[in-house]
């Protein structure tokens, strides 16, 4: 049993390293009621490249082909250093008639140079809270 | 025996928990077809672009979609319409996983959660011309997205 712990230990170090260095949009997936007609989420991204690299960040349809309408990103280009995670906040108007509506975010590097762009993208459901719920 | 939920608890604390690095291990090159119609890694002479995909969530499956190829960087004035596609093969867990399609017809593959995983994506990009490419130099772009 004694054997496992210093496995484990190492498993769980080498993990954590990965994530200093992984390109990050978390969470991925979220949902949650607004009582106003604007729902916001508060997401993380972070820089997996060994040098300061800006990000684009954009509302897209959840699909992710598409730029979203009536959604905004407070930041939508950020510089980070290597390794480094920063906050955003995604806001998007809910046509009251749908009351519900999911959008997509996508975070990609802004000018990469190379045969591939790569992206991390995630939804995100905002729903309207009903009178008194 | 209390090892076991306790190894898989210390390691999702410390795993990434929604995350996706994309790496290119090799990034290919383009071959003009013998009829100077086609651009492409799969011609002969061409070499396609290899990614490493890791770091994957550990909370679900991850989505992994190959889409938007284009052409990145051509020769001044070049102009002339052209059409894309492009195949792909992945596999992860040792072959055990494995995932083909173009971008026509399923872009999209799903991996699950596990640990560590590293998926391979060998990916051959194609650019088709009625009129033919003018000498110069052609690269291409692809998006892949890890939802």
């Amino acid at each position: 049993m004694q054997l496992n712990l210093p496995l484990l230990a190492a498993l769980a170090l080498l993990t954590a390293t990965s994530a200093a260095h992984a390109q990050s949009l978390s969470p991925m997936r979220n949902d949650g009621e607004t009582p106003s007609m604007v729902k916001g989420f508060k997401l993380y991204v972070g820089n997996p490249y060994k040098g300061r690299m800006t990000f684009e960040v954009i509302p897209m349809d959840p699909k992710f082909e598409v730029a979203a309408a009536d959604a905004a990103v407070n930041f939508p280009e950020i510089t980070l250093a290597p390794g480094t995670t920063r906050q955003v906040i995604v806001t998007f108007r809910i046509d009251p008639q749908l009351k519900e509506r999911t959008i997509g975010v996508c975070v990609q590097p802004k000018d990469i140079e190379g045969t591939v762009m790569p992206r991390v993208c995630g939804t995100y459901t905002g729903r309207l809270s009903r009178p008194g719920g | 025996m209390q090892l076991g939920p306790l190894a898989l608890l210390a390691a999702l604390a410390a795993a990434p928990a929604q995350a996706c690095t994309i790496g290119v291990s090799t990034p290919g090159i383009l071959a003009l077809s013998g009829d100077g119609h086609t651009l492409s890694s799969a011609n002969s002479g061409g070499i396609a672009s290899i990614l490493a995909i890791s770091d994957l969530s550990l909370l679900g499956s991850t989505t992994i979609t190959i889409s938007d190829t284009r052409l990145d960087v051509t020769p001044p004035g070049f102009a002339a319409p052209v059409s894309y596609g492009a195949t792909y093969s992945a596999d992860w867990l040792l072959g055990v996983g494995h995932a083909s399609g173009s971008l026509a017809g399923s872009p999209s593959f799903t991996v699950p959660a596990v640990l560590n995983l590293v998926v391979t994506l060998t990916l051959h990009n194609t650019v088709t011309s009625a009129t033919g490419f003018r000498q110069g130099n052609y690269t291409t772009k692809t998006t892949v997205t890890c939802s």
